[in-house]
């Protein structure tokens, strides 16, 4: 025992760096739930332990998987064992101890073998564990080969729990533990994840780089990482390859010693798989392996892990085949679910005889190259790289090196049921030749070599599953007796599946039941490992497989999940004794059913998708029975498998295997749920399920992925017993979780795949299925586009398909646009397109979208807003243009009928007076009757006037508009003709210009008035500069008011601009003395309006530079406008205001007392005028308040209207 | 062309413009509006002579152009020029900053003349008045004088108090107060109406008695 045996034996960190790199990996163990139909005696099964499906090249860097649980709704969908697996995978098992559960199920399988396997297991050593993939629960009686020698020698993986001293390996695993809490018993289910692995081997592409690894980790696959109780901590790729010295379980070819796992046969010679690889032969497991010696019975078939029987990627032998595939030397064995494999692994265990062929690369070696390399079963490779040295036949050599490991006589492998067992495994035995009738061994071994390996079914050849399976099982061939029986009944069973191309037809003819190779091998008769048997089973198979499973390797489509599903038959019915009673009826709910050939024509919802091209098939029965196969055909499928790898292990070098390989299982919703379906009505046939799934799939599936079961974590659920899966899931949208935190993230996925998903993942389910798979859909909208991913019709359900086909006879209304003139104008398919809630997404059937009740009603509503907008707008532009037809024809208004009549009625009341004397009926005012106020007033006025002396000048304001000339110019003419005629010199100033322009004509008309002249007796007129003053206008307004009668007391320069020139812009002459003569006088202002006055009395005040007891006063001779102010302010300050008059009447008055009115037309005119003024006011007074009146009476009615 | 002449002809087109003026009675015509446009074009053109010849040049001629010559004459004479130019650059929006000092200037001054001429040209001599008018021989005058004096003053009170509902709303007697105040602004605003019609009745008569009948020979 090497210090690498003492460790874990399936620790995958233990594993030597070229087996890591290479691929093989231990399958991790796990426990899974018992199935509620299981059988009582599986439970005694041994479960599944070594599952390594992933050929290297395919998984070159296993790190960074996530592990999710399994979508609480697949519940509903995931088969019962599935459902308690919810959570992540467990952390990898320690090594330690096998759990007790382990121990009893093995223990228990060592109870259900056969009584003649018992001895082989005794005699088999101990230190090796035994890889019981399920050992038959047939009663020995019933072992087809009870009576057949057990073969001495052999390839057999023992997977003893004495070889790790003893100790449970995976008693250490506290997973191991829980999941033994909740369903030990169901161990066995473990195995079926290698048979989805197996569905990648079948892919008919060829990796582009052998020589990278690629591996689906074992964490990945939950039933691999599970079965790894020596891999506590490989959680990834990295890890496993890396444990370079990390020993192999017992792969012992041809030894019933405790074999190293060093194989030095497979050193050093030509026909060394592994001489391409750049293995260091120290880590050559095979180095010290030695033949099984003849006589040793091999180790009991009892339940073993599916093997995994992936093709070889190359055509350079078996052990080339075992170099690149992880589990090769397992899977490659012709076992049902790895049955076959236990007797060659108890031969491993067995010393080899002298005479039996070396298996080993040296000359030592007693089981020759030769030997592997004829291996009919094996060596599917087309193309040899290395042909077998000896030069012999492969079957030949193959039966030679079993015939010296077994120890049975040759004839007792001739048994149908051991050929039957042998070479299918699952198939049955109906058509397993009649093996008592193939003679000798030698015989055997020469019909098996000369039987031309095209003769052999192709899906037997390249190991391969068929992609797509026949329509229904196989009808129950008639149990051959022969090698011609076999043939007979292959042929029979290719007949029934009709012509098949050449790759897809072979695959579909091939059952379901077989083609997952789920047998419960529990079910399975005992394997009779004779070197005749196997010979004989070659030959058969060489002649007798029908076409449709020679061909497996070359198809690639997906077959119908979702026929499977539906009509899984029952197994129990369809397959012969030997099969349905073991492997198939014990735990499958609802039996898989072949597949149906028509499910994969148009008609099949899946018949669009695309189908993933690397999807794993479960490793079969068939495959492991295959031992004959032709290495050639088996090895070329491989390599189209390989190539088809290599496509995506380019991609997948930084992703985890699992995702990308989960990525190819990324379909659509409906396929993944009728995958599901299909897995949860598949019989547990206690293998496992490895998935090994292309990372190629075109976005859309992975669009569909999300929406699609975890199938990932149901691969990777502790106890994922799917080995009756008939095809591999078809979806797989869980993303594998990092075991442990491992490795670099998870996305090395296609960058569209994986965007697509994430952005999928958001999305409700149903919008998921309305997902475009064809790529994105553009919608115009405008100037705006929007991109909508397509899917493939095929994956809509079915009702949604005929929906689908529903809708596209009534979405055909054409491309619209929308009408001039709204607000859509121009826009395509603004509305139209909405029905893709009841539509497929399909960028047919938007553009011909059909307007529904609800979207016309809505288009409608929204049509009607807009037209009432386009009205509104309408209407306020044709208001806008009245207004301005309005205001046009104001400027032509007519002439309004009350206003002449106003206008009439004033005219006359003013004229009338003047030419009749008629209209005189008001009183003219006259001096003697004044009041004694009004008497007070003149009196202070004229004493104000009287105040003037001859020379003295006088300040005369003349602060009243054009427009009060009419009242104001006699108060004015009054004044000017009194101080003209006391000797005075007015000084007229003015805040207003036209005030000032108007003082300089009437005061020149006065200086010129002739009468007025005369009755001064002055023959020239008075003249300005001299007589009188115009100083003009006064700037500023109360500031101008202000400054002159600061100018009046101080002689400064304010005072020179004052009154420095007048208004002709000659110079006043004005003295300082005539200036402040100015201020001792009282100024005489004649005001129109309020504000005139309030200015002057406001700012004409003595300043407070003025001589103590002088005062600036002033008289007032204001308009009727301005009476009322000007007698507030009269009243209010009597010593400043020494008097007031107030318009036309103390104008009549004044120049009456004056004595101006001298000759009696100018006193009749100015009573005339004065009745003229009376009724003017009287019928002003009338008309206004008839107009209020009406307005009144008008505004009333308004409002009783309004009312 | 003598004088009497232009007076004839200036007599003919004041008649003319005055029957324009008042065609405005009839309606809104053209004659109404061009007497006006000639009113307001020559009224703008006399103000701009009138600032020329009665203002501007006498400014410059006592300052700026007076000689001897004075700086501090100068200076003056060209402040208000200086002011000018700032209330020029109110039209640019750029300068317009600079106008505000001039504006400033002026609304301070203005202000601050009408605040000290208003109280004691209006406000003390209205009050002291007031005050005066109440007195045995004139109670009827004084009170009226007072309640309509106090009544407008009210009136133009905005103090209120403010209800619940947020509104601010004047007392009952203030409001009462409000309501004389208003009464008697309505007589005086009536009032001052018909003494601008009696003034323009009186201005027609004017015309009609030193135009109209001297021209038709009455």
């Amino acid at each position: 025992m090497t210090e690498q045996n003492q460790r874990p034996m399936f620790d995958d960190d233990s594993l030597p760096a070229w087996l890591t790199r290479a691929g093989i990996t231990h399958a991790p163990r796990r426990a899974t739930p018992p199935p509620a139909t299981a059988d009582p005696r599986r439970a005694s099964q041994v479960a599944p332990r070594l599952q390594i499906t992933v050929p290297p090249w395919e998984t070159p860097q296993a790190r960074d998987l996530v592990i999710e649980p399994i979508p609480a709704p697949m519940d509903d969908v995931l088969p019962p064992w599935l459902r308690p697996f919810k959570g992540t995978l467990p952390d990898f098992p320690a090594a330690g101890p096998l759990p007790h559960w382990q121990t009893e199920v093995i223990q228990s399988v060592d109870a259900d073998m056969p009584t003649w396997l018992a001895p082989a297991l005794e005699a088999a050593p101990t230190d090796s564990f035994d890889l019981d993939f399920g050992a038959p629960s047939a009663a020995d009686e019933d072992n087809p080969f009870a009576d057949l020698e057990r073969p001495r020698s052999g390839f057999t993986t023992m997977l003893n729990p004495n070889k790790l001293g003893g100790t449970d390996i995976f008693a250490g695993l506290d997973w191991a533990s829980e999941s033994e809490a909740q369903t030990p018993a169901d161990e066995s289910k473990l195995i079926k994840t290698d048979q989805l692995g197996s569905l990648e081997w079948q892919g008919s592409e060829t990796p582009s780089s052998r020589g990278q690894p690629k591996i689906i980790h074992t964490d990945q696959l939950g039933s691999l990482e599970w079965q790894t109780g020596g891999t506590p901590e490989l959680t990834s790729a990295d890890d496993l390859f890396a444990s370079g010295d990390a020993p192999l379980p017992d792969f012992d070819f041809g030894t019933a010693q405790s074999a190293p796992p060093e194989a030095d046969f497979l050193a050093g010679t030509d026909d060394d798989p592994f001489a391409g690889l750049d293995i260091p032969m120290d880590d050559d497991p095979f180095a010290d392996v030695t033949p099984v010696q003849t006589g040793a019975l091999p180790s009991l078939p009892t339940e073993s892990e599916p093997p995994l029987a992936e093709p070889a990627p190359t055509s350079r032998g078996l052990l080339s085949f075992l170099e690149t595939t992880p589990e090769s030397a397992t899977g490659a064995l012709p076992s049902a679910d790895l049955a076959d494999m236990d007797w060659l692994d108890a031969a491993n265990q067995m010393t080899p005889p002298a005479d039996s062929p070396n298996f080993g690369a040296t000359a030592e070696s007693a089981v020759t190259d030769a030997a592997f390399a004829d291996l009919g079963w094996l060596d599917s490779s087309p193309e040899p790289t290395k042909p077998a040295p000896s030069g012999g036949e492969a079957d030949k050599d193959l039966l030679a090196a079993l015939a010296g490991l077994e120890t049975k006589p040759t004839g007792q492998t001739s048994s149908p049921a051991d050929a039957d067992w042998l070479l299918t495994g699952a198939l049955d035995p109906a058509q397993a030749p009649d093996l008592s009738t193939l003679g000798d061994l030698p015989d055997l071994t020469g019909a098996a070599s000369d039987q031309p390996t095209a003769d052999i079914p192709d899906w037997i050849k390249t190991g391969y599953l068929p992609d797509q399976l026949p329509d229904g099982p196989p009808a129950e061939p008639p149990t051959p007796k022969s090698i011609d029986a076999l043939r007979a009944s292959t042929e029979s069973l290719r007949e029934t599946a009709g012509p098949t191309p050449e790759s897809a037809q072979p695959a579909m003819e091939i059952p379901d039941w077989l083609m997952t190779g789920n047998l419960d091998e529990s079910k399975l008769p005992s394997l009779p490992q004779t070197s005749s048997l196997m010979s004989a089973a070659l030959a058969a198979a060489d002649e007798d497989v029908p076409e449709w499973l020679r061909g497996s390797q070359a198809s690639t489509s997906m077959p119908n999940f979702s026929a499977q599903a539906s009509a899984a038959p029952n197994l129990d019915e369809d397959l012969p004794d030997w099969l349905g009673t073991g492997a198939l009826t014990d735990s499958v709910d609802a039996p898989a059913k072949p597949l149906d050939a028509s499910a994969t024509t148009d008609k099949s919802p899946l018949a669009d998708v695309p189908r993933p091209s690397k999807v794993r098939r479960p490793e079969t029965a068939v495959d492991l029975a295959v031992g004959d196969l032709d290495i050639d055909s088996l090895l070329s499928s491989a390599t189209a498998a390989i190539d088809l790898s290599a496509l995506q292990a380019e991609s997948a070098k930084e992703q985890p295997t699992v995702e990308a390989d989960l990525d190819t299982l990324e379909l659509s919703t409906a396929q993944s749920t009728a995958a599901l379906e299909a897995m949860s009505a598949l019989p547990d046939l206690g293998a496992d399920l490895a998935l090994d799934l292309p990372t190629d799939l075109p976005p859309d599936l992975g669009v569909m992925a999300s929406a699609a079961p975890d199938l990932t974590a149901a691969a990777e659920a502790p106890a994922l017993p799917v080995a009756p899966l008939p095809a591999p899931p078809p979806a797989e949208p869980a993303k594998p979780e990092a075991p442990k935190g491992r490795g670099r993230g998870r996305g090395r996925k296609d960058r569209s795949t994986t965007e697509v998903a994430v952005a999928a993942e958001a999305l409700p389910e149903w919008v998921e299925v309305l997902k475009p798979s064809t790529g994105p859909v553009i919608f115009e909208i405008g100037d705006q586009k929007v991109a909508m991913e397509d899917q493939p019709i095929a994956a809509l359900p079915a009702h949604l398909r005929a929906l689908r086909e529903k809708l596209g006879a009534v979405i055909s209304l054409p491309t619209q646009l929308e009408p001039k003139g709204s607000t859509l104008e121009g826009i395509q398919n603004a509305l139209s397109p909405i029905a893709t809630t009841g539509a497929p997404s399909t960028a047919a059937a938007i553009a011909g979208g059909r307007r529904t009740a609800a979207q016309a009603r809505a288009v409608g509503t929204l049509q009607a807003i807009l037209s009432a907008q386009d009205a509104l707008m309408q209407k306020r532009g044709e208001e806008d243009l009245a207004q301005t037809t309005f205001i046009a024809r104001k400027v032509r208004s007519r002439p309004k009928l009350d206003r002449f009549l106003v206008t009439l009625a004033l005219i006359a009341s003013v004229l009338l007076p003047f030419f009749t004397d008629v209209a005189s009926v008001f009183q003219v005012p006259r001096p003697e009757t004044l009041s004694a106020t009004d008497q007070a007033r003149f009196d202070a006025f004229f004493n104000a006037v009287e105040s003037v002396q001859g020379g003295t000048p006088v300040l005369v304001a003349f602060d009243y508009a054009p427009s009060a000339t009419g009242e104001l110019d006699e108060l004015a003419k009054s004044l000017l003709r009194d101080v003209l005629r006391r000797g005075g010199r007015p000084v007229i100033v003015s805040t207003n210009p036209s005030s000032a322009l108007h003082a300089y004509g009437l005061i020149s008309d006065l200086a010129n008035d002739v009468a007025f002249l005369t009755s001064l007796g002055r023959a020239e007129p008075f003249a300005a500069r001299r007589d009188y003053w115009v100083i003009g206008y006064l700037s500023g307004g109360i500031g101008g008011v202000r400054a002159l009668a600061n100018a009046l007391y101080a002689d400064t320069f304010e005072q020179r601009v004052i009154f420095d020139q007048d208004t002709e812009g000659q110079p006043t002459g004005l003295s300082a003395a005539d200036i402040q003569a100015l201020r001792n006088l009282p100024t005489f202002l004649l005001a129109g309006a309020n504000e005139d006055v309030r200015a002057w009395v406001e700012q004409y005040q003595t300043p407070q530079n003025a001589p103590q007891g002088e005062s600036l006063r002033m008289v007032l001779m204001v308009s009727a406008a301005a009476s009322t102010v000007a007698q507030s302010y009269t009243a209010s300050q009597p010593n400043r205001i020494l008097s007031i008059l107030i318009g036309l009447r103390d104008s009549y008055l004044y120049a009456q007392a004056s004595g101006q009115l001298s000759d009696a037309t100018m006193q009749q005119n100015a009573d005339r005028r004065w009745q003229s003024v009376a009724w003017s006011a009287l019928m002003s007074g009338i008309i206004i308040l008839l107009g209020a009146a009406l307005n009144m009476i008008r505004d009333l009615a308004r409002r009783r209207r309004q009312a | 062309m003598n004088v009497a002449q232009l007076d004839q002809i200036g007599l003919v087109v004041g008649a003319v413009l005055t029957l324009m003026i008042f065609s405005y009675l009839l309606a809104d015509n053209a004659l109404y509006r061009i007497a006006i446009h000639i009113f307001i074009g020559a009224a703008a053109g006399f103000l701009l002579i009138a600032a020329l010849e009665g203002v501007l040049i006498p400014w410059l001629s006592a300052t700026v152009l007076a000689q001897p010559s004075e700086l501090s004459r100068v200076g003056i004479g060209l402040m208000p020029f200086m002011f000018g130019l700032l209330l020029a650059f109110k039209g640019s929006s750029r300068f317009s900053r600079l106008g505000d000092y001039g504006l400033t200037l002026m609304i301070g001054v203005g202000a601050a003349l009408a605040l000290v001429g208003a109280v004691n040209g209006t406000l003390v001599p209205l009050i002291a008045v007031t005050v005066r008018e109440v007195r045995p021989e004139n109670v009827i005058n004084g009170v009226i004088g007072v309640i309509g004096t106090v009544s407008v003053l009210v009136f133009f009170t905005y103090f209120g108090v403010r209800r619940p509902s947020g509104a601010v709303e004047a007392l009952l007697p203030v409001r009462f107060m409000g309501w004389v105040g208003q009464a008697f602004i309505a007589v005086t605003l009536g009032a001052t109406y018909g003494l601008l019609i009696l003034s323009a009745l009186t201005a027609l008569t004017g015309v009609i008695t030193d135009r109209l009948l001297p021209w038709i020979g009455r």
